[in-house]
């Protein structure tokens, strides 16, 4: 009998997110009948896709390894200091033939790259201030976009009009809107998986009956570093022992996505709105004072009355992240769990998972 | 003919101190033998080996009672200012204003060093949370709260943006703790595009006009908070004035350097050269003495110079070294070892390289802050490295790793890799903690096997 091939959702449980995506690497993005075929690489929250696609670009958000691992890129040699993450996200500017812009929101993913670019005139280098409440850095950003709009034009891209600008910013907004809305109804691995389809193609995929049933289970705040592909076991993890991530504030997830563009604003100056957007609200750990990252956490906490505790993930060598522990847990009312990424003590780590959920139970 | 001077240990020194004495030595208002220094808890010094010099004597009693002037300048109603990371920039900004007084909490780093972790320091910032995956800076989280250190200053200036993550992460921490933060931005320092108006910073590397424009408008907000504290508006006459004058401090500096560099026989010893770089950071909370300190190292390098004295042979191996060291010992270390300081990089040449002085003040200090070599890639820094290193002929290059240090994790390779194909140089990296006793071995072997392979390459050149 010849075996049957099932094609699992996108999401699902134990299947790698990167690999669920990979053939998507190479399709193009349809906007306004325009076919973006020609990928641009990133990995920041800072980094706008809408931006990089209204110059005629694909953007590409990177998820790290079984991507850039798989290939021959060069890689940063491993040494004690160095965060995984940043090793991934350098190896892309390892490959030749493909740009990549990076945003030098923390010293090692200012660091990583040096090493291993092959071509620097495809990498892009994007500064995004560290301090904010002030309108010099406010300027600087958008100034940062507009030197990154000259480079994508420069690498054959084209100028954009505000037209296209405007449906580019829509479709993206739509889609974000659309993530959030069907956030409660697929488990928390699908949904990290659909945001990544999203920010890789630019489409929302349809959301499988399979994934649809809404969590019952505790509900977990994920908070902390970026997660590479094989991190993501955490969610399932979590599951395992009877919890869900409930909501992902990972740097990269939810927590990190623009406010709503709103209509009036783009009409008037796109790119400003799209700077305003991104630069004002994101409440990113990096931020000088980062304030606004517990400003965020408590209102997040009193939305979602029912989250019952907190994984805080960090990556090895991730300063940022772990210096803020002892200041999570003075000043969020959740039960918080540490739980360093990383390493091969993946069974620990689930026992501690459990340990943890049997507390707050 | 030559001779070979011997340093004193710090028992030596008691008996140079007295007959110094005797001979009629003028020493300043923060004098006093080196010993005194340890009943405050600097047992380090126990440890080391010092030049003889009453010029050295100055420059160890204007570093080691810092502290106390700081506490006096405080009861004289002076503001205290706290500038933090940018290392040489902040500060010239602060002694435009003569009522504030501005110094760096970051030189706890050394604390844990020369207190030999009496103080426990390390301790307490792990009881922080701030463990060992930190640098060592993370002793000055531990002084503001032990408080038993510096004064806790009126108001705190740190720079964000292209900077090492565990200085941001734990002056984030300070802030939230109740100590709150004035922060400027910093970029990081890029090359400009093709047709992007640029400007020659000092040291010789490049940056965008827009780079600089941003910075100096960074300057002016912290300029701004400063004169708030001052109650004076800064004049910039006097910021005109004091770039002058600081660039005084620094030319005496690179010359200090160059000598000693150059000089056939080391004219001061390794330790006393690192100190004394220290000073052009901030100028030890007191510009008028560095200024004597400075005056004083210089007369007796010339005088060395001129009889023909110095610290190691002729044949001691010249080693350019980069980044300073946890723990100080290691500069004896290596002249007991057979080699000897030729070209440095302790990460803040910007703080010696002269500010420019026909632009703007504010926009001459972007300049000045935008050459630091820890914003921009370290390649630039690995050019700038080789340039001192060709122009005071190294023979081998030390790169120190800092313990838990963010840029640690992949400088290293680069620098090493830059100047090993570029002159043919051994080079090394070595891990230094505070207190490197316990590596004693380790280090020793890899210095060792360093300065042979300089020598056998010196034989067969
Ligand atoms: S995980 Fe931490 S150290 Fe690594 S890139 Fe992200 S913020 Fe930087
Ligand atoms: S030694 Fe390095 S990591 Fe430590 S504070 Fe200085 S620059 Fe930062």
């Amino acid at each position: 009998m010849a075996k049957k091939t099932v094609t699992l959702p996108i999401g699902w449980r134990g299947q790698p997110v990167a690999s669920a995506l990979q053939q998507k690497e190479q399709e193009p993005i349809n906007i306004k009948g325009h076919n973006l075929t020609k990928n641009v690489y990133y990995a920041s929250s800072f980094v706008p896709p809408e931006w990089i696609a209204a110059h005629g670009f694909r953007p590409y958000r990177i998820l790290p390894d079984g991507h850039a691992a798989s290939t021959e890129a060069i890689r940063v040699p491993e040494r004690e200091g160095l965060c995984p993450y940043a090793a991934d996200i350098a190896a892309q500017a390892g490959h030749k033939n493909q740009i990549m812009v990076f945003a030098n929101t923390c010293d090692q993913m200012r660091r990583a790259p040096e090493s291993v670019i092959q071509d620097p005139s495809r990498t892009f280098f994007m500064h995004i201030p560290a301090t904010w409440n002030n309108p010099e850095a406010e300027t600087y950003y958008q100034s940062e976009l507009t030197r990154l709009g000259g480079y994508l034009e420069a690498m054959g891209g084209s100028a954009p009009s505000k037209e296209n600008m405007l449906s580019i910013m829509q479709r993206y907004e739509a889609g974000r809107q659309e993530l959030l809305a069907s956030r409660k109804s697929c488990c928390a691995r699908a949904h990290i998986a659909r945001t990544s389809h999203f920010y890789q193609t630019g489409t929302c995929p349809p959301l499988h009956n399979a994934l649809r049933s809404a969590p019952t289970s505790t509900p977990l705040m994920l908070l902390g570093s970026h997660l590479r592909q094989a991190d993501l076991a955490i969610f399932d993890q979590i599951e395992n022992a009877g919890a869900h991530v409930a909501i992902d504030a990972t740097d990269g997830g939810e927590r990190e996505w623009p406010r709503a563009l709103q209509p009036q604003n783009m009409q008037t100056d796109p790119l400003h709105e799209l700077a305003q957007a991104y630069f004002l609200t994101i409440p990113a750990v990096f931020r000088r004072p980062n304030d606004a990252l517990y400003q965020w956490l408590q209102q997040a906490v009193e939305t979602h009355s029912h989250l019952r505790g907190i994984i805080f993930v960090t990556q090895p060598w991730c300063d940022l992240w772990k210096a803020e522990l002892p200041r999570l847990q003075s000043a969020i009312s959740l039960p918080i769990l540490h739980v360093p990424l990383g390493g091969g003590a993946h069974e620990s780590r689930a026992t501690r998972i459990e340990a943890f959920l049997e507390m707050i139970a | 003919m030559s001779t070979l001077l011997q340093k004193l240990t710090l028992d030596d020194w008691n008996e140079q101190y007295a007959t110094l004495h005797q001979q009629g030595m003028k020493e300043p208002f923060y004098g006093g033998p080196l010993c005194r220094h340890v009943l405050d808890g600097d047992t380090r010094l126990e440890k080391l080996e010092f030049d003889p010099s009453p010029a050295a004597l100055r420059l160890w009693n204007l570093l080691l009672t810092e502290e106390q002037r700081l506490h006096t300048a405080r009861r004289q109603g002076r503001h205290i200012v706290g500038t933090m990371k940018d290392l040489g920039t902040i500060p010239v900004l602060a002694h435009a204003f003569p009522n504030i007084l501005p110094f760096y909490p970051d030189g706890a780093w050394w604390t844990p060093c020369i207190m030999e972790m009496n103080d426990a320091l390390l301790h307490v910032a792990d009881r922080l949370g701030i463990d060992e995956t930190f640098c060592p800076v993370r002793a000055m989280l531990a002084a503001f709260v032990t408080q038993k250190h510096f004064p806790i200053p009126d108001l705190l200036i740190c720079s964000a943006g292209a900077v090492c993550d565990d200085f941001s992460a734990i002056v984030q921490r300070l802030h939230d703790m109740g100590h709150p933060v004035h922060w400027w931005d910093i970029p990081h320092r890029r090359e400009p595009a093709p047709n992007e108006v640029s400007v020659q910073l000092p040291g010789g590397c490049i940056a965008p006009q827009t780079q600089i424009t941003f910075v100096a408008s960074e300057l002016k907000r912290v300029a701004d908070a400063l004169s708030e504290l001052a109650g004076t508006p800064l004049d910039l006459n006097q910021l005109t004035a004091t770039i002058q004058r600081i660039n005084k401090v620094r030319k005496r500096l690179l010359s200090l350097r160059e000598k000693v560099f150059l000089a056939s026989h080391s004219p001061l010893p390794a330790l006393e050269l690192h100190i004394a770089e220290m000073l052009s950071i901030h100028f030890c909370s007191d510009l008028t003495e560095t200024e004597a300190v400075l005056d004083d190292l210089l007369a007796e390098v010339d005088r060395r110079i001129n009889t023909q004295q110095g610290f190691t042979s002729t044949d001691a191996i010249r080693v350019f070294w980069v980044n300073p060291v946890a723990d100080l010992r290691l500069m004896n270390r290596l002249e007991n070892l057979g080699g000897r300081l030729c070209g440095t990089d302790f990460m803040f040449t910007h703080a010696i390289d002269p500010i420019p002085e026909s632009p703007p003040p504010l926009e001459a200090l972007a300049q000045s802050a935008l050459a630091d070599p820890m914003v921009g890639p370290t390649q630039d820094r690995a050019r700038r490295i080789l340039r001192d290193a060709r122009t005071f002929a190294a023979e081998a290059l030390v790169i120190c790793r800092i313990p838990g240090a963010s840029h640690c994790a992949t400088e290293g390779p680069q620098l090493a890799d830059t100047i090993r194909a570029e002159l043919g140089i051994p080079c090394i990296e070595i891990e230094v903690p505070p207190i490197e006793d316990a590596l004693d071995g380790s280090i020793r072997t890899k210095l060792e096997a360093l300065l042979e392979t300089a020598r056998s390459n010196r034989r067969d050149r």
